[in-house]
């Protein structure tokens, strides 16, 4: 577009460049117009920044042989090193999926429990240790996993190590939740009083309003904090390179140690020479997550606006 | 005007208060079957509160305490543990037409599919007789599938209206229906609320007289709580009996 001609004032049309001529913004305005312009581009710099230097640093190692998105084994200290991304990934995958089958159902429910049916004292105390479980670090989590949970998955299903896929699920389950669950009552809070009255006075009871009113009204924003949640359980590293046995082998159940994406990037780069094959592998690891999170991340997108607009 | 028989709804000293607040004190009257009631009064006079309590939607709100009796045929109806089923048989519309987030058919059989009707051929047949009687169904013939949130503030109201309509009900009650719509869907809901009249009982609570004077069978005038004067419409309007009831619908009309 051409600048010029949005400036120059439009002929024949008095008023207009009057108006033009006489307001001018205020200069703290424009000072604070260009600061939130340039944080804008910034966002757009970063995203673009991180994608240069993971494609620079990963050398076109995604292209050669050696490096296989659909390859089976991932031994990057062999000789000739391999470097099949598809344990890792199936890894990521079951952990994610088995987590969000974890998180969703406990986190949707626990909000209808504090947003509809808790008393007032008894939701406060609810919200806060929600609040107060987000704040804990994962580290922390993880720690609790390994003395905790691991153990009791062990002899429960009598397996020979507790660091597994399971292990590692229900404790990303556990950390997706406060996201899930505070975002998810908002949701339900910000459906209008109208809205359940209107079904009350048809004669529906409370969990037949909840069912097919406050959920579908809440919809959007339900989906949101779901998403919201699953990107926490993509991107959390540390818990699970802690606790989910560190194999990077195709799993064939929950009850198998696995390993992810990022816990190998995170478990193997201090070992790698710089410019090495494993050091690219690494960051075409990082290229992988990095599509990976684009996709989840336009589909979340696409979700929650087509709730909202239907 | 038609003679009624019997009553659809027998109330008697009545009273509601919110903590220590009085809102509704001593009422009693009795509303006949079929006919089109309409209620008037300033705000806070306690129509919302009567309409609120005649269908045990005033038990959504904890802090209210209702004395007196009201019976509808054998029921005692502040008594019954069935607020489902009186709410049912006692439909309300809200002044501000809240569409369920549904399409429109969706809204007209909810209250039906939550009373446990599943069959599709009946519930077509009661969308399309709600819909007809509510006065919406040539609007929306061609659109059933689509969102109710769609629809024009009018259409809403109509389509609350045909909503709990699907239930059968025998009392309908309106709280101000019309006083967020424009003259000619105003006059659209009031041909519709005609035309049901004799089939359904309708309270009409209004904070228009006008309309009070045009649709209603007989008025009943609320001030502060109490019921002031109820009396056939023509009557009231032109010799009100308390001068209170005079004052106000002189100061609405004047
Ligand atoms: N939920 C409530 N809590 C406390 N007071 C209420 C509540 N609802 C109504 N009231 C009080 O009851 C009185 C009657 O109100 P209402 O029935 O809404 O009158 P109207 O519909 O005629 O304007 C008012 O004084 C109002 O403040
Ligand atoms: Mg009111």
């Amino acid at each position: 577009m051409n600048p010029s001609v949005k400036r120059s004032p439009p002929r024949g049309k008095g008023p207009r460049v009057t108006l033009r001529a006489t307001y001018r913004k205020p200069w703290s305005e424009r000072l604070l117009e260009g600061g939130v312009h340039l944080a804008a581009w910034l966002c757009i710099l970063f995203v673009v920044l991180i994608l240069f230097f993971l494609a620079r640093e990963s050398g076109g190692l995604v292209f050669k042989d050696v490096f296989q998105v659909v390859g089976r084994y991932w031994r990057p200290i062999s000789e000739p090193p391999q470097f099949g991304v598809l344990p890792l990934l199936a890894g990521s995958l079951l952990v994610t999926l088995t987590a969000t089958a974890i998180a969703v159902p406990l986190g949707v429910g626990a909000a209808i429990y504090i947003g509809e049916f808790a008393p007032p004292q008894v939701r406060e105390i609810l919200k806060v240790s929600v609040e107060f479980l987000a704040a804990i670090p994962s580290v922390v989590i993880g720690f609790l996993g390994m003395i905790v949970l691991a153990p009791l998955v062990k002899s429960l299903f009598n397996l020979p190590t507790g660091l597994t896929a399971l292990s590692a699920s229900l404790m990303l389950a556990w950390m997706a939740m406060p996201t899930i669950v505070s975002l998810t009552e908002d949701a339900l809070r910000s459906v209008p009083d109208t809205l359940r009255h209107g079904a009350y006075a048809l004669g529906a009871t409370r969990w037949q309003t909840i069912r097919r009113v406050l959920l579908p009204a809440a919809k959007p924003g339900i989906l949101a904090a779901t998403m919201l949640g699953v990107g926490r359980v993509i991107g959390e590293t540390m818990a699970v390179l802690m606790i989910s046995g560190n194999a990077a082998r195709i799993p064939h159940s929950v009850l198998e140690p696995i390993r992810t994406l990022t816990a190998t990037i995170a478990a193997e780069m201090g070992e790698t020479v710089q410019g090495s094959d494993h050091y690219q592998a690494l960051f075409s690891l990082g290229l992988v997550l990095f599509g990976i999170t684009l996709v989840v991340n336009t589909i979340a997108d696409r979700l929650v606006h087509r709730g909202e607009t239907s | 005007m038609v003679m009624p028989t019997t009553d659809a709804l027998s109330i008697q000293n009545l009273s509601v208060n919110f903590g220590n607040k009085t809102a509704l004190r001593d009422i009693s009257l009795d509303i006949h079957k079929g006919e089109l009631l309409g209620i008037i009064g300033p705000t806070t006079s306690g129509k919302t509160t009567f309409l609120t309590v005649l269908n045990r939607m005033i038990d959504t709100l904890p802090d209210a305490k209702v004395r007196g009796r009201i019976r509808m045929g054998d029921l005692n109806l502040l008594a019954t543990q069935q607020v489902q089923s009186v709410r049912r048989r006692v439909g309300m519309i809200f002044a501000l037409p809240v569409a369920l987030p549904l399409t429109i058919r969706g809204n007209v059989e909810y209250g039906p599919r939550r009373s446990g009707v599943r069959d599709p051929g009946i519930l077509d047949v009661l969308v399309e007789d709600s819909l007809k009687a509510a006065g919406l169904w040539e609007e929306v013939e061609t659109r059933l599938d689509s969102p109710a949130l769609k629809l024009s503030g009018g259409q809403q109201q109509r389509l609350c209206i045909a909503r709990a309509l699907a239930l059968k009900p025998e009392v309908l009650l309106l709280d101000e229906p019309c006083s967020g719509l424009d003259p000619l869907s105003t006059a659209r809901v009031e041909d519709t609320l005609i035309a049901l009249r004799g089939d359904v009982t309708i309270v009409l609570v209004t904070n228009n007289p006008y309309q009070a004077s045009r649709v209603a069978d007989r008025t009943a005038f609320f001030l502060g709580g109490e019921l002031v004067e109820l009396n056939d419409t023509k009557a009231l309007f032109t010799l009100p009996k308390d001068e209170r009831t005079q004052a106000y619908i002189e100061g609405k009309f004047g």
